[in-house]
């Protein structure tokens, strides 16, 4: 290796030393979110009594805890939405009743879904999903067009559970997020 | 003088060799209208890079205080004509180029050897197009929020690589202040840098090969020189395109759509550029959409990029064939796309009412940040505590299911079912009325469809109040003036006033307790019990309703008769477990109410409230002593005749139409 070479080449390694120096700390700041995972798991609470939900009437509650947006730490905010529906009327004992619970956010695209009383749908205007109360899609024949949604309103845990020291019956919820889009309910990373 | 700087500038720069040939430059086949568009967008561009720049100085991306800075540029005339000219100018921009694009592909000027000019353009036409995507969001509106959201979620239907994007672009699960800070990045550096490169080896390979008019076409004249017979085409298109830009911009301004928040319904449509694929999208299912969102327009893309290639290829013919099918089908896929989307639209009734409500949250949040300024919470904020906007939500939310909220005209919430009384002006003289009418009290807007329809309170408004002699009825207005005083309503305020300055309250008092025995099933003040019907003593009034619905089996109201009502807070403290956080019922109460907002939500007004929310959440507070007269007193200083029967100026609209309005209909609802 001559004088010139090598010169040459320290002069590279010095150039791509620090470019490397900014390149790599930019890259793992840059990709920061990729890493960053929300927690993970869903939070469970305790929703609604079960004497205040009826049988075929969809009830929306919201479940709160705090949230972090970057900077910002924003407490007792509204976190999700969950429609519960009751499938089982007073006859039944309340620890054999049954409550489903549903996120309100739409398995399509991540719209709120909402209920209409009439019709007794979960509907999302967002690009017009339907659900029956079951929360399956409703068929396309029935539409009249392509249901866009890829699968049902996704489930989420729900017990119906008695509180210690009043002995009231509560729905208990336990919230997460589910990826958009594909065609099995898969909780977000 | 001045030519002497300009030598010496030469000698040190030497600027002439750059500028004179640019100067000298030379149009083969003399100037043309069309060439004008290209220069047109690039004026345009410029335009939008100052107006931008200029808006820099005074923006301000995180969540709480982007939405906030935007509206106070829009404060400053100047500032809202700049944000205008940006906005406006970028749509041109993209009707610019479009056409630019056609107008190369119709005359085949990307003919060697002006591939890379094609290229670089066609790469220039989608940058440019998301460049101004990456804008949209800034302001934090609700619709931009929604559209990053969308947009964000149509990357990630990519496999591999689009949930990665996605991600980063967003900056985690959520648009949130990351999503500002990455957008705002990109749309104030990273584009502009991209885009400018990209411009500069367009523009150089231009300069270099000439502007690629064929040869072919026939249309070419003599040879003029570029400086003024261009220039001036150029010049008068532009000043035209920035005309209707700069008019736009003056009278309409840049839309400013309501702060970002999650709870409120989402826009759902794309800007008008993107809404062939919003549509395309619809036909593809599931995991194919990535076939319409990436696939399709890729493809076309590649198409167009070949197209030097295969117009080598082909005849001159062929190619024009090739060409003009090429420009139609675009032109018309786009067109029915675009037209199949809008017209959907045109007639979905349920997409134009969640538009009209969403444009009023505009209108009300920027009304409010006039009015009151935007606290460091942020511009989120100005909606959540506004009873005006989160009232008819709540409403829709927990009690539609079985109350209605609509006045004589049948406007307002309507619900599907009634099965509760119609909550429109509850407690108000009108709503009273009908409720002591023996035919309406049976109706649908009161407890027609209740259990208590067959109940004692309807049975004996039917029996008592049915065949009542003028005396009779005198005595019962009276009573419906002293019950509905004590639901202290704001709207009322001047006509409780005066019944109280005439008597006519206490003789309402008198006839409850005596006249029309009220008290034998009701409680109210001292007199009666509780436990067999509602306690009237502060009857509607924001306390009342705070204790009712938040536990209507409480003692106070309906401890064994309650129909449906579910109790939505009734417990204390935790309010992740009521259906209703206190927030909200404060503003559903307010809303039903019909109480201005401008105290804010949480404050209390009075001494008197202080003590009267105690007896409505615990039950086991001092209940309100008769007469009412003196604490309502204490609430309405005013005197009588300054208070005119009319709106008062801090009441807002709303109230105004309820104050105008007629009597409630009896039994015709
Ligand atoms: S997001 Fe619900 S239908 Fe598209």
């Amino acid at each position: 290796m001559n004088r010139r070479t090598l010169i040459k080449w320290f002069s590279r390694a010095i150039g791509w030393t620090c470019a490397c120096i900014v390149a790599i700390p930019g890259i793992r700041f840059i990709t920061e979110p990729l890493r960053r995972r929300s927690s993970g798991g869903g939070i469970t609470q305790r929703v609604v009594q079960l004497a205040n939900l009826r049988v075929g009437e969809p009830v929306q509650t919201t479940i709160t805890g705090s949230r972090q947006d970057a900077w910002v730490r924003y407490d007792q905010e509204t976190i999700g939405r969950v429609y519960l529906v009751r499938e089982t009327d007073d006859t039944v004992p309340p620890e054999q009743s049954k409550v489903k619970a549903f996120t309100a956010v739409c398995p399509h695209l991540g719209c709120a879904v909402q209920f209409d009383a009439g019709a007794k749908t979960f509907n999302c205007p967002c690009h017009k999903a339907f659900f029956e109360l079951s929360g399956n899609p409703v068929s396309d024949s029935e539409l009249g067009y392509r249901n866009p949604t890829p699968r049902g309103m996704d489930s989420l845990e729900c017990q119906v559970v008695q509180e210690g020291g009043t002995g009231e019956w509560w729905v208990e919820v336990t919230y997460e997020k589910f990826e958009y889009g594909l065609t099995t309910k898969t909780p977000r990373a | 003088m001045l030519k002497k700087f300009r030598d010496w500038l030469d000698d040190r720069t030497g600027y002439r060799n750059v500028v004179r040939p640019l100067q000298r430059r030379v149009l083969p086949t003399g100037p043309k209208w069309g060439h004008a568009t290209a220069n047109t967008l690039l004026w345009m561009m410029l335009t939008v890079v100052i107006t931008g720049v200029l808006m820099m100085a005074s923006y301000s991306p995180s969540t709480t205080s982007a939405w906030s800075s935007v509206h106070y540029i829009d404060q400053n005339s100047a500032g809202a004509f700049l944000r205008g000219l940006h906005f406006y100018g970028s749509h041109a921009m993209i009707i610019l180029f479009a056409i630019h694009t056609l107008r190369v592909l119709v005359v085949a000027a990307f003919r060697a050897p002006h591939e890379i000019v094609w290229i670089t353009g066609l790469l220039l036409m989608p940058m440019v197009v998301v460049w101004a995507i990456t804008g949209n969001p800034l302001s934090a509106t609700q619709r931009g929020f929604s559209q990053i959201e969308v947009e964000g979620n149509i990357i990630a239907s990519t496999p591999v690589i689009g949930p990665i994007i996605q991600r980063l672009l967003i900056g985690g699960d959520e648009v949130g202040n990351l999503t500002l800070t990455h957008l705002y990045s990109l749309h104030i550096f990273v584009f502009p840098l991209l885009v400018g490169l990209l411009l500069a080896i367009h523009l150089h390979q231009v300069y270099r090969h000439g502007l690629g008019s064929s040869p072919d076409d026939g249309s070419g004249g003599p040879a003029r020189p570029y400086w003024p017979y261009q220039t001036v085409r150029n010049m008068t298109v532009f000043g035209i395109t920035f005309s209707i830009v700069a008019v736009l911009a003056w009278r309409q301004g840049a839309p400013l759509d309501a702060p970002a928040d999650p709870d409120l319904p989402h826009w759902t449509r794309p800007e008008w550029y993107f809404l062939f694929l919003f549509e395309l999208r619809r036909y593809f299912g599931g995991s194919w959409e990535f076939i319409a969102t990436a696939v399709i327009p890729g493809v076309a893309l590649l198409l167009l990029i070949g197209m030097p290639a295969i117009d080598r290829m082909a005849s001159k013919r062929m190619s024009a064939v090739f060409r003009g099918a090429i420009i139609l089908a675009g032109v018309v896929a786009w067109g029915t796309l675009t037209g199949a989307s809008v017209w959907r639209d045109w007639g979905d009734k349920e997409h134009q009412s969640l538009t009209a409500e969403l444009e009023g949250h505009a209108e009300r949040a920027r009304e409010l940040a006039d009015r009151d300024g935007i606290s460091p919470a942020g511009a989120i904020s100005l909606l959540r505590n506004d009873s005006q906007t989160q009232g008819p939500r709540l409403f829709r939310q927990h009690c539609v299911s079985c109350h209605s909220h609509v006045d004589t005209n049948g406007e307002g919430i309507v619900a599907e079912e009634p099965s509760a009384p119609n909550l429109y002006r509850f407690a108000s003289r009108e709503w009273l009325a009908g409720m002591l009418d023996p035919e309406a009290c049976a109706s649908e807007s009161y407890y027609g469809n209740t259990e208590f329809a067959e109940g004692d309170m309807v049975g004996s408004v039917q029996d008592t109040l049915a065949d009542l002699d003028d005396d009779g009825k005198a005595s019962l207005a009276q009573l419906i003036a002293a019950l509905s005083a004590e639901a202290m309503l704001s709207s009322q305020a001047a006509l409780d006033e005066q019944a109280r300055a005439d008597g006519t309250i206490e003789l309402g008092v008198a006839a409850m307790v005596e006249e029309f025995a009220c008290i034998e099933c009701h409680k109210i003040g001292d007199e009666g019990e509780l436990g067999a019907a509602p306690d009237l003593t502060g009857y509607g009034s924001a306390d009342w309703l705070r204790a009712l619905i938040s536990n209507p089996e409480h003692e106070r109201f309906y401890p064994d008769t309650n129909d449906r009502m579910p109790a939505f807070s009734a417990s204390d403290g935790d309010s992740s477990r009521n259906l209703l956080t206190e927030h909200d019922l404060d503003l559903l109460i307010r809303w039903l109410r019909g109480d201005g907002e401008h105290q804010p939500v949480g404050a209390t007004s009075g001494p008197d409230e202080n003590a009267s929310t105690e007896a409505g959440q615990g039950g086991r507070g001092p209940m309100r002593q008769l007469p009412t007269y003196r604490l309502i007193r204490t609430r309405h200083p005013r005197p009588r005749l300054m208070t005119p029967p009319n709106p008062s100026p801090t009441i807002s609209c709303l109230h105004r139409s309820h104050l105008r309005g007629k009597l409630c209909g009896i039994g015709t609802v």
